[in-house]
């Protein structure tokens, strides 16, 4: 039986004397070579640009990610719903570009609220959202608006074109010193646009 | 710093030869070392980004030729078990000792495992110490040890069966 390992050893070299030269050519292994190399470049190539438009598009979901969540959430163009708003006898008309009307009202006592919504043709609101906020800032997002100081009004259904009249009813708080203000906040989802809104103050009446 | 292609010249000038030998070895083919051979080169020089350090090309083609070996024996696994039944195909044209002890070592070789047969070919022909095939084949020490106690039993029995034929 064969032990030894100088005798293996011996044996191997025997057998591997008897190889010839290789056959190939250096300059065909060296084509393979190029080829490869050029194959990881390209392959590195892509990877890069694709990390680059991924940081690109991190950082601008960063940037802007840090402007307030509405604006994040408007898709322009933004459909705007004219408001015929009444708060106990006083009416204004609130448009995108007209001035936010002020309403001067007691504090204390329940107050008649009449909206009235008109929905530009083609246009279907899926959410309608009118409110109280104490501040001229609140936060929107896709479950609804956040921060209100108080609900009117939850839309239930979805509005096609047309007038819709709502009546709503508000007292305002009689810790409310005489002079202060709040707003009157509407908030409303169209197609993919998103809007939220001051579209009155309330100042409460000096007795 | 030395390119890839003039480490693949230099080993161009006399060591291909020697790395073919050692293919050989492992495969027990003539063809088939070549192919493993050219495909450890195109391994070893066809990364952009990682040359081998100067003067350690052949060692790193030798690591690779040996993995990449490993890998196709996992992958030829029941082929090789099927071959050394078969005759070998391929003529010698040397004399009838050499060719005795060639087809007796090749036959015998080819009943180890793909593991086995590269710890046989690193140990007892690059002769290379058991740590540094330990190293080669990223292995642990004790295994290695334990293949080459297994495989040199076997050779044994085989080569012994062989020459008694």
């Amino acid at each position: 039986m064969l032990t030894g390992e100088q005798e293996i050893g011996d044996r191997l070299a025997a057998v591997a004397a008897q190889v010839r030269e290789p056959r190939f050519g250096v300059e065909s292994v060296a084509r393979r070579i190029r080829r490869r190399r050029a194959c990881f470049i390209t392959m590195a190539g892509v990877s890069m640009a694709a990390m680059a438009v991924g940081v690109v598009s991190v950082l601008f979901g960063l940037g802007t990610g840090s402007l307030p969540a509405k604006s994040a959430h408007q898709s322009p163009p933004a459909v705007w719903l004219p408001i015929r708003i009444s708060v106990s006898g006083q009416t204004a008309v609130v448009t995108r570009s007209s001035p936010r009307p002020g309403f001067v009202v007691p504090a204390g006592r329940r107050l008649p609220i009449t909206a009235q919504v008109t929905v530009p043709h083609g246009v279907r609101v899926q959410k309608l959202w009118l409110g109280i906020v104490t501040a001229d800032r609140s936060a929107g997002g896709p479950a609804g608006p956040t921060g209100w100081a108080a609900v009117l009004l939850r839309a239930t259904k979805s509005l096609t074109s047309g007038q819709r009249t709502f009546r709503l009813r508000w007292a305002a708080s009689r810790a409310l010193r005489p002079g202060s203000k709040v707003y009157l906040i509407a908030y409303w989802v169209a197609g993919r646009s998103q809007v939220e809104a001051i579209i009155a103050s309330l100042v409460i009446r000096r007795n | 710093m030395e390119s890839w292609h003039q480490m693949l010249g230099g080993l161009a000038d006399g060591r291909l030869a020697e790395l073919k030998r050692q293919a050989f070895l492992l495969c027990g083919d003539e063809w088939l070392a070549e192919d493993l051979l050219q495909d450890a080169l195109v391994r070893t020089f066809g990364r952009p980004f990682h040359v081998p350090v100067p003067g350690t090309a052949e060692a790193y083609v030798r690591k690779v030729m040996v993995n990449l070996f490993i890998d196709q024996g996992r992958r030829r696994s029941r082929w090789t078990k099927a071959a050394p039944l078969l005759p070998r195909a391929e003529p010698v044209p040397d004399i009838a000792e050499q060719v005795a002890i060639r087809d007796a070592v090749l036959t015998a070789m080819d009943g180890l495992s793909a593991r086995q047969r590269a710890c046989i070919v690193l140990r007892f022909y690059e002769d290379l110490p058991v740590a540094e095939v330990a190293r080669v084949l990223g292995l642990q020490v004790g295994t290695v040890s334990r293949y080459l106690s297994e495989a040199v039993a076997r050779l044994g029995e085989l080569l012994s069966a062989t020459e008694r034929r």
